[in-house]
């Protein structure tokens, strides 16, 4: 039998003598009126509205910063089979699954790097009085993010930008010839553009399991073009086609991307502001009922997300304020991949 | 309980002379060990369906008033037809009730995923804890959600002994426009939630552990006020509810050993939420050798409890995309260990 009678009247013995020695304790003092008006709360949560084409959306801004280094076994969304909505799709597959998902890392000497994050939302998309969509978004957001992507739903604008040496080697001999021809060298520094795609180099934002060129993209020329607006006219005959420039692989397994910036990890961060320098804005995690255009709240231009569960890695701006993609690679990475960085203390590195 | 008694007793006697108090010291106290008590809820039926709650002074972006109107809340017994048909209900039962116990750390455990007891709070401290009914492993466990095996059977509340909860609320956010949303859970459990506070003595203050466990057949999120335009018909409703089937969260904060959870309050009035690295450093300051660091790390990610949250069904409307609902099957957040995390609140 538990003794409940006997912890109560302890209690009430304590409160007693808490009441009878009141006379030794400082004394409260009520405040008036006009002391008490001048109290206020602190508004750490807002509610904002905003509509378009048709659908009124309302946001819960939740005002915080947030430092955090953590691990996630598994992060799965939308597992569903589905002809009309996923056609095409392995049975199981889901629109978003990261297996050892993780942000921020972890330092040799167990200190931490935090992916850090400000005004975190979210968001709901009403059509009439029914909800289309929400989404959870951070308003501010700079770190790495980690994770063995198994399949992916959403936009993530790569950059790909670098030297050619990379690219040199890995041509056969003809093909070195070719970029010779265009004035092309191991120190030439070429960029293209890499989205989300299948492996025949098709736009795929739906379940993807590859990054890279798109078919018909073409590598671009930034520096070191001999052969000036000629090297570009020349490198625009050779565009990607099937996830191949000449023999050139330009597609790449998301799993290859283990560890991933957000934002622009060249800018410190100032603890005197509540700002986050150089970070992205608008990143979110969605899931609607239809394509939905939600802001972007960097541009406040509106950007759809397809119906279904949806990741948005948004572009971020740079010292000039040029909008950058979030994620930067040199072709050495994008042929390579980037290995995981330490996301666990102690002796693991991932998956703990 | 005896050494308490004795110690309220004299204060009562010697309150009007003023008598020093005695401080007893870490052993002392570490010795004292209450058994606390337990309760139940015997035959509850919430019904405030005709109880409206305004909640005030939350703003949109230019600083105007959102009024937020809590509505249509109860609770009771299962079955309830999300309010409409009320039964009173017992929660918890003698033998596994709610309870708050002052406690030893050594004495508390916390199942571990894999069904194993650990202890979680450091030794030779006192521990408040708050617990709701503790959850059972082997014979006598009873399946957390009905039907769904995943979610585990180690609850210890029988199925008459879950409710159904739902509560309404009213968001103006603009001239003529006010967003619903209905929230009915269906057959919720608890156990083994709970909440362990205690005394950091190095770090001077108050910091604690929490375990949230939310065990539902189902959570339904009904967008409109039923009986409004578009909201009348059963087909109505469905079409604007998101239903939540075989649903569980398991959210843990803080490991006492090692990452207790901070709380506290700046001097400009903001709050701030911490867990700190559980390794780099001791509570004194002192960094600490390769071997003592992996040691704390491989104890942490053993026997601290993870988070996890798994919705084995989401769907929207019928959840048919070509009569216009969705069908988002499979979601789930699992194994979601913090190694840090520090959440500082600020004006908007």
């Amino acid at each position: 039998m538990r003794p409940t009678i006997g912890f109560a009247r302890t209690a009430l013995a304590l409160v007693c003598a808490g009441l009878i020695s009141s006379t030794a304790n400082a004394k409260m003092v009520e405040l008036a009126d006009t002391e008490l008006s001048e109290v206020t709360g602190q508004a750490f949560i807002n509610l904002t509205t905003d509509s378009n084409a048709g659908i009124n959306y309302t946001r819960i801004n939740f005002g915080m910063n947030v430092e955090t280094q953590l691990n996630i076994k598994k992060l799965q969304l939308g597992q569903y089979n589905d002809s009309v909505t996923r056609p095409g799709e392995a049975l199981g597959s889901s629109d978003l699954l990261i297996n050892n998902f993780a942000l921020g890392t972890v330092n040799a000497d167990d200190t931490i790097n935090p992916f850090k994050i400000a005004n975190p939302f979210l968001e709901l998309a009403y059509s009439g009085n029914k909800v289309v969509g929400v989404r959870i978004g951070f308003g501010e957001a700079k770190g790495v993010l980690s994770g063995d992507i198994q399949s992916l739903t959403g936009n993530i604008p790569i950059k790909i930008q670098g030297t050619a040496g990379p690219v040199f080697d890995q041509a056969n001999l003809g093909e070195k010839i070719l970029l010779g021809f265009a004035g092309i060298t191991r120190s030439t520094r070429l960029e293209a553009d890499a989205t989300l795609v299948q492996t025949n180099g098709t736009t795929d934002p739906v379940r993807a399991t590859h990054a890279g060129m798109a078919n018909g993209q073409t590598l671009g020329c930034v520096s070191g073009c001999n052969l000036g607006v000629l090297s570009d006219a020349l490198l625009s005959l050779f565009a990607s086609n099937g996830c191949q420039v000449l023999s050139l692989a330009t597609c790449f397994p998301l799993s290859n991307f283990q560890s991933l910036p957000v934002g622009n990890m060249a800018v410190n961060d100032s603890a005197a502001t509540a700002a986050i320098e150089g970070a992205a804005k608008g990143f979110f995690i969605s899931m609607q009922t239809q394509d939905v255009a939600w802001k972007n709240l960097d541009t406040d231009q509106f950007m759809t997300a397809l119906k279904g569960a949806f990741m948005n890695l948004p572009k971020y701006r740079d010292a000039n304020g040029n909008m950058v993609a979030p994620i930067n690679i040199d072709f050495e990475q994008a042929f390579n991949g980037i290995p995981r960085q330490d996301t666990c203390l102690g002796t693991a590195t991932a998956g703990c | 309980m005896r050494a308490l008694t004795a110690v309220a007793s004299l204060m009562l006697l010697t309150g009007a002379a003023q008598a020093e108090l005695q401080a007893l010291d870490d052993q002392e106290l570490s010795a004292v060990q209450g058994a606390g008590f337990g309760f139940v809820l015997d035959g509850v039926l919430l019904d405030a369906s005709g109880a409206v709650i305004t909640i005030n002074d939350i703003n949109n972006a230019s600083g105007q008033n959102v009024p937020i109107s809590v509505k249509e809340f109860y609770l009771g017994a299962t079955g309830s037809n999300k309010g409409a048909n009320l039964n009173p209900v017992n929660i918890g039962r003698l033998d596994h009730p709610f309870e708050i116990t002052l406690a030893k750390g050594e004495t508390l455990r916390t199942l571990r995923d894999d069904g194993q007891w650990v202890q979680t709070t450091p030794s030779n401290v006192s521990v408040l804890e708050f617990k709701f009914p503790e959850r059972l492993t082997g014979a006598g466990g009873q399946a957390c959600i009905s039907g769904y095996a995943a979610a585990g059977s180690n609850c210890s509340s029988r199925a008459s002994e879950r409710v159904d909860l739902g509560i309404r609320f009213d968001f103006q956010v603009a001239a003529g426009r006010t967003d619903i949303i209905n929230l009915d859970f269906s057959e919720l459990v608890m156990d083994g939630s709970y909440l362990r506070l205690w005394g950091d003595e190095s770090r001077g203050q108050l910091v604690g552990e929490a375990r949230v466990n939310l065990f539902a057949k189902s959570l339904q999120l009904m967008s409109c006020a039923a009986g409004t335009t578009n909201c009348t018909t059963a087909q109505e409703q469905t079409a604007r509810t998101l239903t939540l089937s075989n649903a569980y969260a398991n959210i843990s904060l803080g490991y006492g050993k090692s990452q207790p959870l901070l709380f506290d309050v700046s001097s400009n009035g903001q709050f701030v939420l911490e867990l700190p690295n559980p390794v780099t450093r001791a509570a004194n300051g002192s960094a600490r050798p390769v071997a003592e660091r992996n040691a704390i790390a491989s104890d942490f990610y053993a026997n601290a409890p993870r988070t996890n949250i798994v919705i084995d069904n989401l769907k929207a409307g019928t959840g048919s995309f070509s009569t216009g609902g969705y069908n988002f099957g499979y979601n789930a957040i699992q194994g979601l260990s913090i190694n840090y995390l520090k959440v500082t609140s600020r004006d908007l």
